[in-house]
């Protein structure tokens, strides 16, 4: 630092203050308060909700009642493995794929920079929006998809269509999600890849190293930082999933199953669960939800950050 | 550069060279598939939003200037040949495979008959009826046993035989859903009658044994033939096919249409032209607004010294950690607290401070030889002038970066333009918009696709325009990690 602290003079900060103002009112409104204020509403419960303008007019406090409630609950719990399913389904063939099209187009031959952007576009459009024009593929019987399927022999699912199949649900939004956002690691990793020192494939060359054993033991090896930062993504991504499982399963949360004496939704993951909550005006339910999430979210975080460290 | 110690390369054999071109040509057409399947959504929307309504199922996409009856695979329908007063009628129903079709027949004595169509094949029923009393016929044909009201018919003049579109059945329903008209061919005393109802100024041609007879039009959308011709000794054998030919335009303007596109702009429930305008507000405003912030407090955090900045950034960098549907229920209490529901800045103001822009800003505003701030003080330049001299003509490029990743942010914040404003509200944004439309519009996908182009095909332009910026906001990002 160029500046010690007994340099620092009222005079400085009053110069920066107009500069920090307004990004720190928005921040202090909108960012830093709400966590605050979420926890405050996680220990109350909303006792009126009629009048729509004064929602969160009155309140009582309630303790740990809204965490007990939700921890003891089937309805919590699926939306916590379903947001792991997703998470899983979304991230290890994202970056398979990602990888995938990364080590393919890393060369410099025409027409490449077109794919590149190609696969790139639809990371840029709105969720809820592709969701649409997926439920649109996927519809039953005679969506483009579901025609396709029939072909393949699957007539039965087919028919129902994958959305409507309780297994099938999660799978069917998750491969939509692969394709749209593939091409987001595809970039990351192909910025990576341009900058491993040429010396070093000389290098392994020198060595001996054949095709497979550079790829294996030289450039992943590299490519670990960006597989870890997208699988800390891909987690934060999973627990805020909500367009497109509202857009997917027309605002149900997927097909009904029975579970454990409780009827859950097939695709009701974690954001989608704190949407419905939110929606039926369970505030402090809702904000309860999130905190335990943001709990899980923060682990994960943290183990990332171990490992990252690990392999410095 | 290789180095001097790396042992020269073989020369590569010509066997191994095609080798290696077949190995690069499947990798081409593996991502060249791959890529068809990426875009496949956007493909499909574009050409689902330009089909005529009710055919977005339908797996045609090349127009066909001659559409053949029956279909150029299929055999040829025999030709009947009637005795005495026999009338034979084909009756055409595209859409209709299965279930009863009858007619319901009364004689100038006002007797009635009820027959039954018997299906032949491709959508179309076929029955041979008696005609034999002069007169005037009434009939009216019947879907499974909805009857239609009868309309009058004289025998020998065929002409008004057939369905007629849009009749009134007694049970109350209409009769419609009639994909083609009705067509009559039979040969009676050696005469060869044809009568086909179609579109308006079309080509109708029938083809029997090989030559090719042009129907009339006699009036608007209705086609005629009559001919004396030599009944063939096998008639029952020789088989005929109508054949009505179009002109690849209007072959292709039966197909693809911009009348979805105009209906969604020019509806009074659900106008996508307001709610893209909508969209366009929050997202410029957004994106501006975040830009300015953003460069103003990246500009102190990496130029500025001041008590507790080093631990105030870490404070806000550490915040981008807790994910965001924390903020969801405060932010909308807030909001609508701040009597922000149904308004713009309901949907701009809480999203401004962009955690990632701010570090994004630092880093860039960092990179910035000090000594172009030191000489500007030492010419006694105020800070606000060196922020607007120096910092904010540097930054440009990456404060443009930082507007399109916000407008295309807030051009899909789907979940919180959803719950802030309210059905009625006058400032709905395209997503939102899209989701009402469906809601009442589940079926019709024609338009909704049209609907879902305005939120994707702009972003799209914007993309493909500015990637160059757009990627370098990714890089910096992965570089971050």
């Amino acid at each position: 630092m160029k500046h010690t602290g007994s340099h620092i003079t009222l005079r400085h900060d009053l110069a920066a203050l107009p500069f920090l103002v307004p990004f720190f009112a928005v921040f202090l409104v909108f960012i830093a308060y709400p966590i605050i204020y979420s926890l405050w509403l996680s220990v109350h419960q909303v006792t009126i909700f009629s009048d729509f303008y004064d929602t969160f007019g009155t309140m009582t406090y309630v303790g740990l009642e809204n965490y007990a409630r939700i921890l003891t609950s089937v309805q919590f719990w699926w939306a916590v493995a379903a947001t792991f399913i997703y998470a899983v389904l979304t991230i290890v063939p994202g970056i398979a794929l990602s990888l995938f099209l990364a080590l393919m187009l890393n060369r410099a031959l025409m027409g490449f920079g077109l794919m590149r952007s190609g696969f790139f576009l639809p990371h840029v459009f709105d969720i809820y929006v592709v969701g649409i024009v997926w439920l649109l593929l996927y519809y039953p019987g005679s969506g483009l998809v579901s025609q396709f399927i029939a072909t393949l022999g699957a007539a039965e699912t087919a028919r129902d269509g994958v959305l409507d199949n309780p297994y099938l649900t999660l799978p069917a939004i998750t491969a939509a999600m692969v394709l749209k956002n593939a091409g987001f690691g595809m970039i990351l990793f192909l910025v990576t890849l341009n900058n491993i020192n040429p010396s070093i494939m000389e290098a392994a060359d020198v060595d001996g190293a054949g095709k497979g054993q550079k790829l294996l033991y030289v450039t992943l090896p590299l490519l670990r930082p960006i597989i870890l930062f997208l699988v800390v993504t891909g987690t934060v991504g999973a627990i805020n999933a909500f367009a497109e499982i509202y857009a997917m399963t027309d605002d149900t949360g997927g097909v009904p199953v029975e579970m454990a004496g409780e009827t859950v939704q097939s695709a009701r993951t974690g954001g989608y669960h704190l949407f419905k909550t939110f929606d039926e005006g369970r505030y402090g339910e809702a904000a309860a939800v999130s905190f335990v999430f943001m709990l899980f979210a923060l682990v994960i975080s943290y183990v990332n950050f171990r490992l990252l460290r690990s392999s410095d | 550069m290789r180095t001097p110690a790396s042992p020269p390369p073989l020369p590569p054999t010509r066997r191994s060279i095609g080798l290696r071109k077949a190995g690069r040509g499947a990798i081409v057409a593996l991502l060249l598939m791959l890529l068809l399947v990426v875009q496949l959504p956007l493909v499909w929307m574009l050409v689902t939003a330009f089909k005529v309504r009710g055919t977005a199922f339908q797996l045609q996409f090349i127009p066909q200037t001659s559409l053949y009856t029956p279909g150029m695979g299929d055999p040829a329908l025999p030709l009947p040949v009637a005795g005495g007063e026999d009338i034979l009628l084909h009756f055409e129903h595209r859409d209709r495979q299965a279930g009863s079709v009858d007619l319901l027949l009364i004689d100038p004595a006002g007797e009635r008959f009820r027959h039954e169509f018997r299906y032949a094949e491709d959508g179309l029923w076929i029955l041979t009826v008696k005609a034999d009393v002069p007169g005037v016929y009434l009939y009216a044909i019947e879907l499974d046993g909805e009857e239609a009201a009868p309309e009058a018919v004289s025998a020998g003049q065929l002409l008004e035989f057939g369905l007629v579109e849009g009749l009134e059945a007694e049970s109350g329903s209409t009769v419609s859903n009639v994909d083609r008209p009705d067509l009559l061919v039979y040969i009676r005393n050696a005469t060869l009658t044809v009568h086909v109802r179609g579109d308006e100024g079309r080509d109708h041609e029938l083809l029997l044994a090989g030559t090719r007879l042009t129907l009339t039009e006699s009036q608007s959308g209705r086609y005629e033939l009559q001919r004396e011709i030599t009944v063939p000794s096998d008639a029952a054998a020789t088989g005929f096919r109508l054949v009505e030919r179009r002109s690849f335009a209007t072959a292709l303007a039966d197909m693809y249409t911009t009348d979805n596109f105009r209906a969604i702009l020019t509806s009074e429930e659900f106008n996508f032209f307001r709610y893209f305008i909508n969209s366009l507000v929050v997202a410029t405003s957004a994106g501006i607004l975040t830009v300015l912030i953003c460069t103003m407090g990246g500009y102190a955090f990496s130029q500025l010294t001041f008590h507790f900045r080093d631990q105030l950034f870490v404070l806000v960098l550490a915040s981008m950690l807790v994910p965001g549907m924390i903020f969801m229920v405060p932010q909308f209490s807030i909001t609508i607290n701040l009597g922000l529901m149904n308004t713009y800045p309901g949907m701009v103001v809480p999203h401004l401070a962009n955690i990632f822009g701010l570090f994004l800003l630092r880093q860039y505003i960092g990179q910035i030889p000090r000594d172009l701030f030191a000489a500007a003080e030492i010419d006694g330049a105020s800070q606000p002038q060196i922020f607007q001299t120096i910092v904010v003509p540097i930054c440009l490029p990456i404060m443009l970066t930082l507007f399109l990743l916000t407008f295309v942010t807030q051009w899909s914040n789907f979940l919180w333009q959803l719950i802030i404003n309210t059905g009625d509200s006058r400032v709905l944004t395209l997503p939102v918009g899209l989701q009402q439309f469906r809601g009442q519009n589940t079926d019709e996908w024609e338009m909704i696709m049209a609907g879902a182009s305005f939120s994707i095909v702009p972003i799209a332009i914007l993309f493909l325009c500015f990637q160059g910026y757009f990627l370098r906001g990714l890089a910096a990002g992965a570089v971050k990690e």
